[in-house]
């Protein structure tokens, strides 16, 4: 072989073990090609299932790039095919060739070598447009960049499948990672949670034990007798509660919150909340003013759920509007529900922190200086209950110190 | 007599306590927030100080500390009463005792008498 075309091949070799995808392949095996051949023109065809494919080309006048032909109909099919090479003098005496597809070509011989020898997977062919007799030397050539071309094939293929994996594994890498980060936050939330349920759970114990410990040491005056009893009653229903709203949180976790639903007059059940909130709020003197529509349509609920999200929404109201401060119940009827609002003069919620008040455990300040007992599941309940109930509920607020309001609607019980 | 000053925001809590201190013979002093803590400490130099942790504005720790770094009370006992123990770890060398709720009130008497002896 002469040095020159030994220094194409080499270079050309080179060039083809670093392509990374298959057109860097046939760019450089088209060039490399008609370069180590002489020849007029040169094709890269890759054989698709039961098609080639002419994938590239570099050549005088256009031959056949971008087209496919029947692996049956053509002679790079042939050539894949039958796993050899050919050489052909004169393409209209043989009748492999599909002499149409050549007419509109410059095309008189050709020489082509089939690429993966054992099992092909693409054609190189060299094409002239006078009568040429393809030389020992242009075929071993060319088989040789046909090796170097298959080589590079099979690289590209590894490559694409190295970056796929690398991509599936740095996916699942950053979805393990988010999946951690969840885990540890909803932990974390678990972890404060019952710290918090402990704290909640100790503070009206510790008042009982003290006055028990006082009655077990005899009987005190009649007015210290029934701060004793009004004490314990105030702190033993504190706690009932606390364990009812933990009962609710893990009934609705588990999908067992049930409701006796019957057609109801909302205004009933809220007006009974409203009354057993009325003591707190003028303790803090807060004024609770309550206006509702009659008569109301009805609706399909549950009272005692009902009264519960009036209460849950009102102890709220309570728990987060300081002295001198206005809270608002309102029940109206709009054209397809009954609306319950209870809107309040106090602390309001900060905008960044709206979107997760229906969170189970959270409060917007979960500092040792948070200024509101309870456990942070207030709403949880009162959203799940509104659920069950094919109703929507809202808080709004216009920031920290602007209020609070939040809305509860029922659909309106239809007659058909 | 000997002088406590009982820091709490539970109201429950603070009238117990006050009972069973006063009961005991301790002269009681009620504070129902950290601030209002600082101030009547300051103004009263109790012979101990009861101090629950979980309060609005100023919270026991915070309150202490302040107590701590004013000379005129920085040697009054702090005694941390809390229902909260891993908040007390934070700040637990500000505190001469830490008393648990549920705290049994012999126990709490206990606690207060190794600082506030009756007299």
């Amino acid at each position: 072989m002469k040095v020159e075309l030994e220094t194409t091949l080499l270079a050309a070799v080179s060039d083809l073990s670093s392509a990374r995808d298959i057109p860097g392949v046939t760019r450089v095996v088209r060039v490399a090609a008609r370069t180590l051949t002489g020849a007029d023109g040169v094709t890269f065809v890759l054989k698709d299932v039961d098609q080639c494919f002419y994938a590239d080309e570099d050549a005088i006048s256009p031959l056949w790039k971008g087209r496919r032909f029947p692996l049956h109909s053509c002679i790079s099919g042939w050539v894949m095919r039958h796993r050899m090479p050919v050489a052909i003098k004169d393409i209209y005496s043989d009748d492999r060739i599909p002499h149409d597809a050549y007419r509109p070509t410059f095309v008189k011989s050709l020489l082509m070598v089939p690429v993966r020898t054992e099992d092909p997977v693409a054609a190189i062919g060299a094409y002239w447009a006078s009568e040429h007799e393809a030389t020992e030397e242009e075929r071993s050539t060319l088989e040789s960049l046909a090796t170097a071309a298959s080589l590079a094939l099979v690289n590209v293929q590894l490559w694409s499948d190295l970056t796929r994996a690398l991509a599936r594994e740095q996916q699942a890498r950053v979805e393990a990672e988010h999946a951690r980060e969840v885990a540890e936050r909803a932990s974390r939330l678990k972890d404060q949670f019952l710290s918090t349920v402990s704290h909640e759970l100790r503070t009206p114990l510790n008042v009982m034990q003290g006055w028990l410990w006082q009655l077990d040491r005899g009987l005190p005056s009649p007015d210290r007798f029934k701060l004793a009893v009004s004490t314990l009653q105030r702190n033993t229903a504190l706690q009932t509660q606390l364990v009812e709203d933990l009962l609710d949180v893990s009934r609705a976790i588990s999908g067992q919150l049930t409701l006796d639903l019957r057609p109801l007059d909302v205004s009933w059940p809220v007006q009974g909340a409203v009354a057993t909130c009325e003591d707190e709020a003028a303790k803090k003197g807060l004024a609770v003013t309550c206006n509702m529509e009659a008569p109301l349509p009805l609706v399909r609920a549950d009272a005692q759920r009902v009264a519960q999200i009036a209460r849950n929404l009102l102890s709220n109201a309570v728990k987060f509007t300081p002295s001198g401060g206005r809270i608002a119940v309102r029940v109206e009827a709009a054209p397809t529900v009954v609306a319950l609002t209870v809107r309040d003069t106090g602390v309001g919620i900060p905008a960044d922190f709206l979107p997760f008040v229906f969170d189970q455990f959270r409060q917007a300040d979960a500092r040792t200086t948070r200024r509101f007992g309870g456990l942070g599941i207030g709403l949880t309940i009162v959203q799940e209950l509104v659920a069950l109930h094919g109703g929507a509920v809202r808080a709004s607020s216009d920031g920290p110190n602007q209020g609070t309001s939040v809305r509860v609607e029922f659909p309106i019980l239809r007659a058909d | 007599m000997s002088r406590v000053l009982v820091v709490e925001d539970y109201e429950d809590a603070r009238a117990m306590v006050e009972m069973i201190l006063e009961d005991a013979g301790y002269h009681v002093l009620l504070a129902a927030d950290g601030v209002e803590g600082v101030t009547m400490a300051r103004r009263h130099h109790p012979d101990a100080i009861l101090m629950d942790i979980f309060m609005p504005g100023i919270d026991g720790i915070e309150a202490t500390r302040q107590l701590k770094a004013d000379p005129e009370t920085a040697a009054v006992p702090v005694i941390a009463y809390t229902a909260k123990p891993a908040f007390v770890r934070d700040g637990d060398e500000l505190f001469a005792a830490v008393c648990m709720k549920p705290c049994p009130p012999d126990e709490l008497l206990k606690i207060i008498g190794e600082f506030a002896p009756l007299k």
